[in-house]
């Protein structure tokens, strides 16, 4: 079940919600339990198990390490743990790159497995990762309740798309979490806001970058160099866009409940270098790969070489973690490279203004690097860009797709802005100037909501639409 | 300057939000409550002229992988209730996406073959590495699966469409392989058939290629249609009688001969593919001016929601009831049997009111049936026609019933059983076959036409 469906809004959402008003303030952590595991298995019952067995897992190494004193066996515990779920999700994610990788080298095996991956598995992975590492260091306690640590890893909110959210952010507000009427205000116009950058922006700009930067080979070479552009730019605002707005909905239905999550991103194609892009693009991945893996190996205090290790270390997985396929790991070497440069030859060279043009098209190559899990496709994509295809440089369909959609394109680009934040602040102060500056924040406030809530209703019914279901004439 | 609130202030706030949140939480409640009304699910979409999607059928090996479940995501939200009405207001929000145009291109990013390369040393293409007109929905050598083959067909009338000054212009992409299927498919029926039934091709060009001027319509970088349709002619054996249908219908291109809001050609387009028809078989053809006519407006058809986001002028729909009765039989199993009792009567050309203005099109044979039956009272004379086609042939069977003892049509998408046998079977004398040059040149209705000649 994805947020961005009215099966989720008008059944999930609505019933789960209805219900956890209603209970005692007790069994409120039942009633998100059972929720989060109905929406868990509604992607696939099978695959709860793991969900069910990680967690178990975890909550029993974590109980073990904080019970022993002697650091060997604390260690041991560690290891067992970080060997079972890396081994689990290695096994579930990546057995099909490893073996097509063995293949084109040995011949062998033949057949490459087929492995569905579950649902979730690299977030909560991660995530219960994080809660043992964290009690191993003694940073929090272990939860002494399997249900709670259960409750922690397969939470609705986040479990299936991020953030990726420590224990040490939640373990107070699992058991003790009051809910303000401020909370519910805010959480509501989050959700509302997530909810209407994913049906009405990220969708929307979608049928832009298919139409443009298809991943049909074929489609893509009679692609003129205008139009891959275009494709391109607009794959870029709409990974952002799309993301994001899972993070803005579970960030705020966590509000609705009392859980107050970190923020995932924090307008990164306003970054000026590439390093300060990583700062604010998907900051809980950032976080986790830098306090579990770069800093244990060093960081940057350390000499030239291994600070480089370091770094082809964390970028490696970095681009593992996105998906399995070498085309992952490459996007990752890329920002490697830069964040390299930015480091030891640009520094800060690069006058204001143009940072942040070099940033963005740092960021812009990377998604088309991001799009493309097949080499081939990809380099048809890049030779697109400098009007190498088929298609030449430019055609009417290209730019009739640019001009029937250029208002959405605009909105998009305000929306990855903090313009809307800006807007929001200058409101405020009008608001407690004057009496119609204060007459326009009070509507402001009310109609936000419920407007990108009727909106995105809207949008989403409207998607519903599937053109190749059926066509009766 | 005040940098707070004034306490008043925060007190209206806090209204104006605890009113936002009950407002919000009323209107899940209602999104809830309406999407809990089973009897009020639609089963079909008059805006989108389909069936919705079913509830799906439980099985464990669906509910273990989670597909039955992803299933019933896609019924809740594909039959909830309303939902044309808020299709309907979405599509209108659409249209702000952007700069409404004089001109808009969807699709066009093909490469059609070069018409009869194949019958040089090697089959080219125009570019090294260009997309086929039919590679990106697969080559299909076998009939594809039904709703698959609808959604091919779509695709194919979407691979490169103009949208100019309110109207909807679908390209031609030339598909070798395709047009080797149907032509040696056609040609081997009309051996089976010979010394029996007489087999005719009409193939109609798409309007691109007859309503816009040679300088516009190249922007769709599409194969020439009248090349194209001389091509398809060129292959067939001498058995086969190909019905011109470009040079009248350009002769004629002033003339209403496709709709604007719809991928069909009108009546009229289909009268001068008649008369066409009516010379190549030596047969005198109605005169339209002595029909009874109807002409309705407005009529907005399938281009407007296939781009819901154009905005299109509606045209007139006009329509001429043939002489000697305008009933006929629509078989609804059993197909192939003339005999069967399986059907209800309904009529050749549909004159009465009930029928939205988005669907006016089916007033011609009701629409694409599997099998229906024509029996001309005026003529005795034992003379048969099978046409067989997809919805080009609708508005084309109207005029024919003029001429013939009886009519049979059967839409080659959905009807079972093979029409050579059906003519050898019932005696038929001319088997038309009535095709869009794009469909007929995609590979899966190529494919579906190859099966059921046989």
């Amino acid at each position: 079940m994805v947020f961005s469906s009215l099966l989720f809004l008008f059944v999930f959402l609505s019933i789960s919600m209805g219900i956890y008003l209603l209970v005692p303030k007790k069994h409120r952590n039942t009633v998100l339990l059972v929720s989060s595991l109905i929406f868990y298995a509604w992607g696939g019952p099978r695959y709860l198990l793991l969900l069910l067995g990680e967690t178990a897992i975890s909550w029993f190494c974590a109980l073990a390490i904080q019970a022993r004193k002697k650091q060997p066996a604390r260690r041991t515990w560690l290891v067992i743990e970080c060997v079972s779920l890396l081994g689990l999700l290695a096994f579930f994610k990546y057995t099909p790159l490893i073996s097509s990788t063995i293949e084109s080298i040995t011949g062998v095996p033949t057949e490459i497995p087929q492995i569905v991956l579950p649902i979730g598995i690299s977030f909560y992975t991660f995530q219960l990762l994080s809660y043992v590492i964290d009690v191993y260091r003694k940073e929090v306690k272990a939860q002494p309740s399997y249900w709670k640590l259960l409750l922690y890893s397969s939470l609705f909110h986040q479990c299936i798309a991020g953030p990726i959210v420590r224990y040490k952010t939640v373990a107070d507000e699992i058991d003790n979490r009051s809910v303000t009427f401020n909370d519910v205000y805010a959480g509501i116009r989050r959700f509302s806001v997530g909810l209407a950058k994913k049906a009405i922006l990220a969708n929307g700009i979608a049928q832009v970058s298919d139409a443009l930067l298809s991943t049909n080979a074929a489609t893509l070479e009679a692609t003129p160099a205008f139009g891959v552009w275009v494709g391109s730019i607009a794959f870029m605002l709409q990974l952002y866009l799309d993301f994001s707005a899972y993070s803005d909905m579970a960030i705020g239905m966590g509000r609705m409940v009392g859980f107050h999550y970190l923020e995932n991103f924090n307008y990164p194609y306003m970054a000026v270098t590439v390093q300060d892009f990583w700062r604010r693009w998907h900051i809980s991945l950032s976080s986790f790969f830098r306090d579990y893996v770069y800093i244990p190996l060093g960081g940057n205090r350390v000499g030239t070489l291994v600070y480089v290790r370091n770094m082809i270390t964390v970028w490696f997985l970095t681009g593992l973690w996105h998906g399995a396929s070498w085309s992952y790991v490459l996007w990752g070497l890329y920002y490697l490279c830069f964040l390299l440069l930015e480091k030891f030859v640009i520094k800060q060279r690069i006058p204001n203004g143009w940072n942040r043009v070099y940033t963005l098209s740092v960021v812009l190559l990377a998604t088309v690097i991001f799009r493309f899990e097949d080499f081939d496709t990809l380099l048809i994509a890049l030779r697109g860009l400098i009007g190498l295809n088929a298609g030449g440089f430019f055609s009417w369909s290209a730019w009739s797709t640019l001009l029937s959609n250029i208002f959405l394109i605009a909105a998009c680009i305000v929306a990855c802005t903090s313009l809307s934040v800006w807007v929001e602040r200058l409101c405020a102060v009008w608001a407690k100037k004057s009496t119609i500056g204060f007459v326009f924040y009070s509507f402001e406030q009310a109609a936000i909501p419920l407007v990108l809530l009727g909106l995105s209703v809207l949008a989403l019914i409207g998607n519903a639409y599937n053109p190749f279901l059926y066509f009766q004439f | 300057m005040k940098n707070r609130f004034s306490k008043q202030q925060r007190k209206i706030l806090r209204t104006v939000r605890l009113l936002t949140v009950v407002l919000f939480c009323a209107c899940m409640a209602i999104g809830t409550v309406n999407g809990l009304l089973l009897n009020l699910r639609p089963k079909t979409s008059e805006i989108e002229k389909r069936e919705l999607t079913a509830f799906p059928a439980f099985t464990l090996s669906s509910f273990l992988d989670g597909s039955w479940f992803s299933q019933i995501s896609t019924w809740y939200s594909d039959s909830y209730p309303g939902r044309d009405t808020l299709v309907a207001m979405n599509n209108d929000l659409q249209k702000l996406k952007g700069i409404g145009q004089d001109e808009v291109i969807i699709g066009g990013n093909v490469t059609a073959d070069v018409i009869g390369a194949a019958d040089s040393l090697t089959s080219e293409k125009t570019q090294d590495s260009g997309q086929s007109a039919d590679s990106q929905f697969g080559k299909r050598t076998e009939a594809p699966e039904l709703n698959q083959l609808a959604a091919d067909m779509q695709d194919s009338i979407l691979e490169g469409l103009l949208i100019k000054d309110g109207a909807a212009y679908g390209g031609f992409y030339f598909v070798q392989e395709a047009c080797d299927t149907y032509t040696s498919a056609v040609n081997r029926a009309a051996e089976e058939l010979d010394g029996t039934t007489t087999v005719y091709s009409v193939l109609a060009p798409v309007n691109a290629s007859i309503m816009l001027d040679d300088e516009t319509y190249k922007k769709l970088s599409g194969s020439d249609a009248k090349q194209g349709i001389e091509y398809f002619y060129s292959k067939y054996n001498d058995l086969v009688k190909p019905v011109g249908t470009y040079d009248i219908l350009k002769e004629h291109s002033s003339e209403p001969l496709y709709y604007r809001t719809d991928h069909h050609w009108t009546a009229l387009g289909a009268y001068y593919a008649y008369l066409n028809f009516c010379q190549v078989k030596g047969i005198k053809p109605v005169n339209k001016d002595e029909l009874e006519k109807i002409d309705l407006y407005p009529f907005t058809g399938s281009y407007t929601t296939m781009v819901p986001t154009a905005t299109f002028n509606p045209d007139h729909f006009e329509a001429w009831v043939p002489k000697g009765g305008n009933h006929m039989k629509v078989f609804t199993g059993d197909y192939g049997n003339p005999n069967s009792d399986q059907y209800y009567d309904a009529h050749v050309v549909e004159t009465s009111d009930g029928i939205d203005q988005n669907n006016h099109y089916m007033r011609f044979i009701a629409g694409d049936q599997p099998f229906i039956e024509i029996d001309n009272e005026d003529i005795n004379d034992g003379s048969s026609a099978l046409v067989i086609s997809e919805s080009y042939g609708c508005a084309f069977v109207p005029w024919i019933v003029n001429n013939y003892d009886k009519v049979y049509a059967m839409d080659q998408r959905y009807s079972d059983g093979n029409f050579v046998t059906f003519c050898k079977e019932n005696n038929i004398d001319d088997l038309i076959i009535v095709n869009n040059i794009q469909l007929a040149n995609s590979t899966s209705l190529a494919a579906t036409i190859d099966e059921k000649l046989h």
